[in-house]
């Protein structure tokens, strides 16, 4: 029991650390899908 | 639409996933590594889907947006499933091994929650916009498990090469993602020229480095573990 709180903490700290990480490297207003549509392109991982 | 250096990246990518399944085929190991090879089988055929609709129904389409994220939602999901994969790998011969999966399931629920309580407020596109606040989830989720990877594998003094360089390929695809969004927050001037071909050539990294990996490393490649002790 013990170790799967340890689990839960652990994967709240990971999903933290990314909300953290996400906030800071990318902006606002590029989470808007129909903002982000206008500037994809093909091959590579989504420009947000 | 593209340039032509837009459609070289484009097929080197294409053509570089489609070597790495290729390779395992020939060489009996795609069911060995079946996370990574469905993983770029998956980025084959989702190219390919996004390549037809984008001269079908053109970028600016609808139906190029939806195949564009479909595709890309589920890339990320079975990227999540390589990683768990992965450190399942990593931690096989210790008692964290039987939590793995459990841990990753779980992680995976609450990147999801995360994703649907950042987006209920939009009342409109509210399934368009989980799927893309989901996709940048999963992604920086990602960048922090690689390096938890990584510190695991040191700690652990892995040394089966081919499991290392899987790993280092990896936390380089994921680190340089993130560092061109972040570039791109801090240079916004430059989005449109040097920035823009970035993420297309951060693509074109993974497959190569996972295909040299796989073509040039055997299976039984053990690393001295001298080496990893000097980067602990």
């Amino acid at each position: 029991m013990n170790k799967w709180i340890a689990v839960v903490v652990l994967d709240l700290m990971v999903l933290t650390a990314a909300v953290g990480l996400k906030a800071m490297t990318t902006r606002a207003a590029q989470s808007s899908a129909t903002s982000a549509a206008a500037a994809r392109i093909i091959g590579g991982p989504v420009p947000w | 639409m593209l340039g032509p250096v837009g459609y070289a990246i484009w097929f080197l990518v294409l053509l570089s996933e489609a070597c790495f399944v290729v390779c395992a085929l020939y060489k009996r190991e795609f069911l060995r590594y079946l996370p990574l090879n469905l993983y770029m089988l998956l980025c084959v055929v989702g190219n390919l889907g996004v390549y037809v609709c984008s001269r079908t129904y053109g970028v600016h389409s609808r139906e190029y947006f939806y195949s564009y994220y479909s595709s890309d939602i589920l890339l990320s999901i079975l990227m999540y499933y390589v990683i768990a994969g992965l450190f399942s790998q990593v931690f096989a011969d210790t008692n964290f091994g039987r939590y793995v999966r459990g841990a990753a399931l779980m992680l995976l629920g609450l990147t999801a929650l995360f994703a649907f309580v950042s987006v209920r407020s939009n009342g409109q596109h509210l399934s368009t916009e989980f799927v893309v606040e989901l996709e940048q989830d999963l992604n920086f989720v990602g960048v922090i498990l690689m390096y938890v990877l990584w510190g695991a594998v040191i700690k652990l003094r892995e040394t089966r090469a081919r499991l290392v360089q899987v790993v280092l390929a990896l936390g380089v695809y994921f680190s340089a993602v993130a560092g061109a969004y972040a570039l791109r927050n801090l240079f916004p001037e430059l989005e449109y020229s040097i920035l823009r071909w970035l993420p297309p050539v951060i693509g074109l990294w993974l497959p190569l480095a996972w295909t040299y990996t796989f073509v040039r490393v055997p299976e039984e490649a053990r690393m001295a573990s001298e080496h990893m002790l000097v980067t602990s």
